[in-house]
């Protein structure tokens, strides 16, 4: 189920928050816990029920490896080691074998003139996010700093709805203890308003700018030989302000949500854009995931304890994970690949990098990140090269199909119906990037925003006007008809 | 203000705004989804992804006209009294047999009996796939779940380019649903040979043969789950195919391409399979001569003045142009060998 969709903010949300809280009200807190796993499980399986199974045998496959690790501390350590491999060898497995497989065929029948069939299997929604949650608990466990939780709120870990889809990637230390806290589990007037507060916000940011920007882009990326500078130009930053607005967006509704339920999940983005460089981009991009990467990745190669070489290649390594955990294809490896080489050059050179003024290596950055993000979403690495090739083609003019693309986005068509002078559509569009950089650069985040949250008039106004805006725009008009040709 | 207060005033401020605009789009109904033409407007924008599923629904009809942008067209008055039935125009822009059957399985499942389908032809509709559509469609207009009538009802976007159009055009006392004539059709300047030839590139890069069983799948799977089911589920209904005139232009693109014979064969097994039915006409205009070379009536390569729609009715009417099982075959050799004898670069001399 997604967020921005009718049956969850009408019916999925209003339902799961009352049968939590009168459950609760009624002392009835392991009912309560049960209701939101059996909820979490509808919500997870509500587009695809096939793959229910595949979050339940991990999740009690991963439980039942914890708890043997405990059972085995202090004796058996070879057998202890053995589960440990398997376990991990499980889940990556698992992970190999729905989302990887095809490409690795795919791989092998190109290079090799192999002759594989391919699965084709539909990836199980999530998989990314619950099985590398799931490694880290039984590494913690493994080394023994994790203890046994309750069946229920390790359940509840696991499949929490705000965070099962998309993150953030919560860590069982940070979120089970909160499950555990009785002061936690009372309806809060406070909370509740700051959770649909942010709720709101993210919500503006997927449904207003991510998927109106999603429709340039999907022009731009489908029509790559012929755009001219202008189109390529807006095409990879409507990509660029579009991932960002989308992924940072649901991260926003995560944490809504979770706040209604009392609930605090570590924040994934900290105005990534306004990075001064590379390494400082990471530490405000999908910051869970650096997070992940670097405790059980990085640490374990030997960090930055170890030779200067051996360093650079663990960073390396960790990038390339990141690459491929984003997604089988040869371009998420060199996106990877490029984030990878920019931090060892970053970490090279850093004494001479912190020196130059903040204006510059911002804009260098913002640069490097746009081009990456051509190869992480370009389906093909001729593709991306093909894109930024474009961005030198010369022209200023907007295709039929984009304007009449953007004559379907309401504000668009309403201000040109205001002003028409020629190359409008164009104005709206430089506008809109400046203003979109703008909202990334110069005002509070949303995480920002809901700390320093008090209920006012102006920002229940604010919020009523942003919330009936998404959920009347939540099903558009989708394109039509070729009604002029 | 207290966070409780604030939250309440939230949800009751947000909740009473969203009810009361689904309000007002169910009592304007501007995709005529809940009973047709009732309501304060008087006109209606006419779209083809979104208005036909309206149509079919609520108006009173007992014949129905599909077809592609060359069907567009068609002067549904002059259908109606040459064939003596109460017609409605339910086509698709570019539209596939899969288009077709979800729209014509709304009119079979509405409160109307239905007498006689009006189908204008192109082989390029079994070319499609035929599961899905070209476009998304918005489903919940096309079902009948009244749940997902949620995104109707609470649809800005259907609200500014539908409802706010419609209730622009009824205070300038327009009075227009459904598009009984012509859809794009009506200036003449347009229909010209330059324009035709200006629609292909020439000369083209000649292709090799791709085989008279290039689309063969699609084909196959179009016939079986779009056009005979509708066929065959429905005996009492009389199906008026007619195969209509492409300029020869759309040919020597096929030619160029390599799938001329493909094409040709599309014809040949959609006729063999549909003339199996007594229940099915076929009427036959690809290979008008007259007509399809004349390039001063065309548009583009296939899109001809609303004229040739006028004379097809008149000559299905008559009875001319009709194919039997015993004489389709022929008919599709002589255009065959027609199309690979002509002289295509006279066209662009």
């Amino acid at each position: 189920m997604l967020f921005n969709s009718y049956v969850f903010i009408l019916a999925f949300l209003p339902i799961t928050l009352i049968g939590y809280f009168a459950l609760n009200h009624f002392h009835q807190n392991k009912a309560a816990k049960v209701w939101l796993v059996i909820c979490s499980l509808f919500f997870y399986a509500y587009y695809n029920v096939a793959y229910l199974w595949v979050i339940i045998s991990s999740m009690v496959a991963n439980y039942v490896l914890s708890f043997a690790f405990h059972k085995l501390e202090g004796k058996r350590s070879i057998l202890r080691r053995v589960l440990f491999i398997f376990g991990l060898l499980l889940n990556v497995g698992a992970l190999f074998f729905y989302k990887y497989l095809d490409f690795v065929l795919e791989t092998a029948n190109n290079f090799f003139n192999m002759d594989f069939v391919y699965l084709n299997l539909v990836l199980p929604l999530g998989i990314s996010f619950f099985t590398i949650q799931q490694i880290a608990y039984l590494v913690d466990s493994y080394k023994g700093g994790a203890p046994v939780y309750n069946v229920l709120d390790y359940a509840l870990f696991v499949t929490f709805f705000p965070q099962l889809i998309q993150g953030p990637i919560v860590l069982h230390d940070e979120i089970i203890p909160q499950f555990q806290d009785e002061s936690k589990i009372r309806f809060n007037s406070d909370n509740f308003a700051k959770g649909l507060y942010a709720f709101s916000l993210g919500l503006a940011k997927k449904v207003l700018l991510a998927d109106n920007l999603g429709k340039i882009t999907s022009f731009g990326y489908s029509n790559l030989a012929t755009l001219s500078s202008f189109e390529a130009v807006l095409t990879i930053l409507a990509y660029t302000f579009q991932l960002y607005f989308d992924f940072s967006g649901y991260c926003d509704m995560a944490n809504g949500i979770s706040y209604m339920f009392n609930i605090e999940l570590p924040i994934n983005f900290n105005s990534p854009y306004k990075a001064r460089n590379i390494s400082d981009f990471w530490k405000r991009w999908h910051m869970t995931l650096t997070r992940f990467l670097t405790k059980y990745i990085y640490f374990p190669l030997g960090g930055s304890r170890c030779s200067a070489f051996r360093t650079c290649l663990n960073v390396l390594i960790v990038f390339l994970v990141s690459g491929i955990w984003h997604g089988a294809g040869f371009t998420f490896i060199v996106w990877g690949l490029m984030h990878g080489i920019a931090m060892v050059l970053y970490r090279l050179l850093k004494k001479w990098i912190d020196r130059v003024p903040y204006a510059v290596t911002w804009i260098l950055t913002f640069i490097f990140v746009n081009i990456t993000w051509v190869f992480f979403r370009a389906l093909t690495i001729s593709d991306a090269g093909l894109l930024i090739s474009r961005v030198f083609s010369g022209g200023f003019l907007l295709q039929a199909e984009i304007v009449d693309t953007l004559m379907n986005i309401i504000p668009v068509h309403v201000i040109k119906s205001i002003l028409s002078f020629d190359g409008v559509l164009n104005a709206i569009l430089i506008v809109l990037i400046f203003g979109l950089a703008i909202i990334c650069l110069c005002t509070k985040n949303v995480q920002e925003r809901v700390k320093s949250f008090r209920p006012r008039i102006h920002n229940l106004l604010t919020t009523v006007f942003l919330l009936v805006w998404c959920i009347l725009s939540l099903s558009g008009v989708s394109t039509f008809l070729y009604v002029n040709f | 203000m207290s966070s409780k207060k604030w939250f309440i005033s939230l949800i009751s401020i947000t909740m009473v705004i969203v009810i009361l605009f689904g309000a007002l789009q169910f009592y304007l109904d501007p995709l005529l989804q809940y009973g047709g033409e009732r309501g304060p407007l008087t006109f209606r924008k006419y779209d083809e992804l979104y208005g036909n599923p309206g149509i079919a629904k609520n108006y009173d009809y007992n014949a129905v006209l599909l077809g592609p942008s060359t069907a567009e067209n068609t002067d549904i008055n002059e259908l109606n009294s040459l064939f003596g039935c109460d017609a409605i125009k339910v086509t698709y822009a570019g539209g596939s047999a899969y288009n077709h059957k979800r729209i014509f399985d709304i009119c079979t499942d509405s409160r109307n009996r239905v007498d006689k389908v009006f189908w204008a032809f192109d082989e390029t509709s079994v070319t499609k796939d035929a599961n899905t559509s070209r476009w998304p469609l918005p489903e919940y207009l096309y079902d009948n779940n009244i749940i997902n009538d949620v995104s109707y009802l609470l649809n800005l976007d259907v609200f500014y380019f539908y409802t706010l159009f419609d209730i622009k055009k009824t205070l300038n006392h327009q009075n227009d649903t459904i598009m009984l004539e012509g859809t794009w059709g009506d200036d003449e300047s347009i229909y010209c040979k330059k324009n035709a030839l200006l629609s292909v590139s020439y000369p083209k890069r000649q292709h090799e043969n791709k085989g008279e069983k290039y689309f063969e799948s699609e084909l196959l799977d179009n016939l079986e789950l779009n056009i005979l089911p509708m066929i065959e589920e429905h005996p009492e209904i009389e199906f008026n195919f007619f195969m209509v005139p492409y300029s020869i232009l759309y040919w020597y693109l096929a030619k160029s391409d390599g799938t001329l014979d493909a094409r040709i064969y599309n014809d040949r097994i959609v006729m063999g399979k549909i003339l199996d039915h007594d229940n099915v006409k076929v009427y036959f205009f690809q290979d008008e001569k007259e007509v399809i070379t004349n390039l001063d009536l065309y548009k583009d390569y296939t899109h001809y003045k609303p004229s040739i729609n006028s004379w097809m009715l008149e000559e299905m009417k008559k009875g001319s142009h009709l194919l039997t099982k015993e004489t389709y075959n022929q008919k599709l050799d002589d255009f065959y060998d027609y199309l690979n004898a002509f002289d295509y670069d006279n066209l662009f001399s």
